[in-house]
């Protein structure tokens, strides 16, 4: 059985957008793609390589061409399914009121809801919300859920309706993917719902129901509807098992699918009623056919609205873009599958399809993936799915109102008259609130996609961003020319900066927050009794620091510390502080650390000039240091310097107020972080 | 513009004279700073700035330029009105 690995969203990103080109990517093309920075991917890198191995697969990295996964067409598609099927794993809202449901309609006598709210972990009045919102969903089906004051609440309602309703609540939550996991004996392959409900007896009919099915010719065997008729087979056999017996069932239609029924349940020896028997004939009748059952089944509607929404949100996650945002999307891919259903020749795709292909290269492909996810194999052409395509493109180029207009001022020097141009812009235009300047030499080093219009007082060579010429002043008329300008851009502008999601990011905050909290927690001000040469009181900050298992070697450390004060020195000048660093493969860990020496020795400066220092800030790092950790011994070093009032507490601070300072840099860094999703 | 100042651990001298250099820019020239070891220079990069004397900086495309004091203010003002003069007028 293969292992289920416990993808974190980052990683899954990375995967998924790599899984979805062929050729190598460049780290800032997937960078841009999963909304991460180079460096975060090259790390990342380096934690795949191992657990690719797993799936036989080789994160290949060639400099200047980037990153592709090699191996087997087999072991990658293996990876895709374990990527998506992790994303399903956390319990959403949703999942809570199909628990509820389940809960309520295998209850015999009144549910006690406060009871249930502590089995399920939720407040009381969330539970009442949650079954408001069920009972719209119930009503479809004409159940009610009836409540009783300090009693409870039960549901009220025919059995054919409340099999229906359980058929199809399985049938939009459980993947195909994840389904044909399940039945292969894989079971951690079951929706979310189910995981904290009994329904053994149900699990185990699906097993034997599928095997039974797949083994037998019908008309009609497409993954979607062989589940469709193996649900009803398991939400029978768990409803016979729990008591809840049909009243009466009449509805019978076709003959052949009793028989179908009568072989089935000899073969599996559960022998039913008659009313059960036709029940299941019923039921089994849609292995006649998949578009005939859509025109009959109005719930059906239903079905597919919870399926097209799990679609847009596999698509998004093989993309790597939200497209799960987008209200229209759903609305017109529901009523597109949904008219189609009924169609029965689809217009020819033949001019479209190489269209998207150009413009939007790999959508198919994602999309093609998602619908088998979703839907199972082959349940649409791919002529189909050229009009899916065309729906989830045109979100991609769906026009977005910007509230702010970007302008690249651009004069020859880039110094005094664009930064004229740039006052008389900002005061015109205060909607223009991003107004850069450029030199005319250092105009290729902008992104000119970023900017909305480009003003400049030199002739420049033809651009893709509207240009005017204009006078460093910016005299009226000028101000009305570029005013006609903006009005004439198009709403559908949009930077290329893709609006970043507001959810936080608890696995970078996390790694943070631990990080912060070991430095701070090693950090230390010790004073030493010391000697007149450098080399005793290095010697003796190695043995401390070996000793606290922050270095392998305080020999190593202090030879380390010794050269580097040799090449340059590390005193800094009208302070008595020295700022001893290092970064070496024999330190274990980052640290910042402080030594007071209880006599003052002369040492080299920054500037080459000698001077007394009675107190040594340390800094380390392993060689191969987080990010997160050289960020932080920058940013304290950065801090040294960024005030006199700061130099004066490094150079003489107490022990707090050397952690104050500290402090204050690890909540500049957990601010920039926030800033930044 | 894209300048790296380059250092031999990454995270002290470099870090401190990022900040300098950021002073020395203000209001003269437009770019965006990174520091960090000689090894992480990035391939896009415009200006190379270490210390003189400690390693051989060598880059295909970057202006590479060593400064005698790494932490010297007016040394990064001087470095920037050169740069002024020579390229941005």
């Amino acid at each position: 059985m293969h292992m289920k690995h416990e993808w974190s969203a980052r990683e899954r990103s990375i995967l998924l957008h790599l899984l979805a080109t062929e050729t190598s990517t460049p780290l800032a093309e997937i960078a841009q793609a999963v909304n991460l920075s180079e460096r975060t991917i090259q790390r990342e890198r380096q934690l795949l390589e191992g657990i690719l191995r797993e799936f036989e697969l080789e994160l290949a990295w060639q400099r200047g061409h980037g990153l592709s996964l090699i191996g087997r067409s087999d072991a990658k598609q293996q990876l895709r399914e374990d990527l998506i099927l992790s994303a399903e794993a956390i319990p959403t809202a949703e999942d809570r009121i199909f628990e509820l449901a389940w809960r309520l309609l295998f209850e015999k006598d009144t549910l006690k809801l406060q009871a249930v709210a502590k089995q399920m972990h939720v407040s009381p009045s969330t539970l009442t919300q949650d079954l408001e919102k069920l009972d719209r969903w119930f009503d479809e089906y004409h159940l009610e859920v009836e409540r009783k004051k300090g009693v409870g609440a039960r549901v009220l309602g025919l059995e054919a309706e409340k099999r229906k309703l359980m058929i199809n609540a399985l049938l939009a939550h459980w993947d195909t993917l994840a389904f044909y996991r399940f039945v292969r004996g894989e079971d951690d392959y079951i929706p979310t719902f189910l995981k904290t409900v009994p329904c053994d007896v149900m699990l185990e009919a699906l097993r034997d129901g599928y095997d039974y099915l797949k083994e037998h010719p019908y008309e009609r065997m497409d993954d979607r509807t062989i589940m469709r008729v193996t649900f009803a087979y398991g939400v029978q056999q768990a409803r016979l098992d729990a008591g809840f017996f049909l009243e009466m069932y009449t509805k019978g239609r076709s003959d052949d699918y009793l028989k179908v029924a009568f072989d089935m349940e000899t073969a599996l020896g559960t022998p039913f009623s008659m009313a059960e028997r036709v029940w299941f004939a019923e039921e089994a009748n849609r292995l006649r056919s998949l578009k005939e059952q859509m025109k009959e089944d109005e719930e059906e509607r239903w079905v597919m609205q919870i399926r097209v929404h799990k679609l847009i949100h596999h698509v998004s996650l093989i993309r790597g873009f939200a497209f799960t945002d987008d209200a229209a999307l759903e609305k017109g891919l529901l009523a597109h599958i949904l008219s189609s259903m009924n169609t029965q020749a689809l217009p020819d795709t033949d001019t479209v399809r190489p269209h998207i292909d150009r413009d939007y290269p790999h959508l198919r492909s994602a999309i093609q993936q998602a619908a088998d996810i979703v839907f199972g194999t082959n349940t649409f052409t791919e002529e189909e799915t050229v009009f899916w395509a065309m729906h989830f493109a045109a979100a991609l180029v769906k026009p977005v109102r910007r509230r702010e207009y970007r302008a690249l001022v651009v004069c020859s020097a880039g110094l005094g008259s664009s930064k004229m141009l740039v006052n008389r812009v900002k005061q015109e235009f205060p909607e223009m609130q991003d107004v850069v300047n450029s030199s005319l030499f250092g105009l290729e080093q902008h992104r000119l996609d970023d900017y909305d219009v480009i003003l400049s007082t030199v002739p420049l060579p033809p651009l893709s961003v509207p240009t005017l010429i204009v006078n460093p002043l910016l005299t009226n008329e000028e101000v009305q020319r570029v005013r006609h300008l903006l009005l004439s851009l198009p709403q559908s502008f949009q930077t290329k900066e893709k609006s970043h999601s507001t959810m936080l990011d608890f696995n970078e905050l996390g790694a943070l927050v631990e990080t912060f909290e070991r430095m701070d927690r090693q950090f230390d001000l010790v004073t030493l009794d010391n000697s007149d040469r450098l080399e005793d009181i290095l010697l003796d900050i190695g043995t401390h620091l070996e000793e606290r298992g922050l270095v392998q070697s305080g020999i190593q450390l202090s030879a380390q510390l010794l050269r580097r004060h040799e090449v340059a020195g590390l005193g800094i000048p009208g302070t008595k502080l020295a700022l001893f660093h290092g970064r070496h493969a024999s330190i274990e860990r980052a640290s910042v650390f402080a030594f007071d020496l209880n006599q003052s020795i002369p040492l080299l400066m920054m500037d080459q000039s000698t001077e007394p220092v009675s107190r040594l800030l340390v800094l380390l790092a392993p060689e191969e240091a987080e990010d997160v950790e050289l960020q932080f011994l920058s940013a304290v070093s950065g801090s040294l310097i960024e005030s006199e009032q700061h130099m004066n507490s490094y150079s003489n601070g107490s022990k707090k107020e050397l952690r104050l300072l500290l402090h204050e840099c690890m909540k500049k860094m957990i601010q920039d972080t926030l800033h930044e999703k | 513009m894209n300048v790296y100042i380059a250092c031999p651990c990454g995270f002290v001298t470099s870090a401190m004279a990022a900040k300098l250099f950021a002073e020395a820019c203000s209001g003269k020239l437009s770019c965006v700073i990174q520091h960090g070891t000689y090894r992480d220079i990035p391939e896009d990069v415009d200006w190379i700035i270490y210390q003189a004397g400690t390693e051989t900086v060598d880059h295909p495309t970057a202006h590479v330029r060593s400064v005698r004091h790494m932490l010297s203010l007016t040394e990064y003002r001087q470095l920037v009105e050169e740069w002024v003069n020579a390229y941005e007028t």
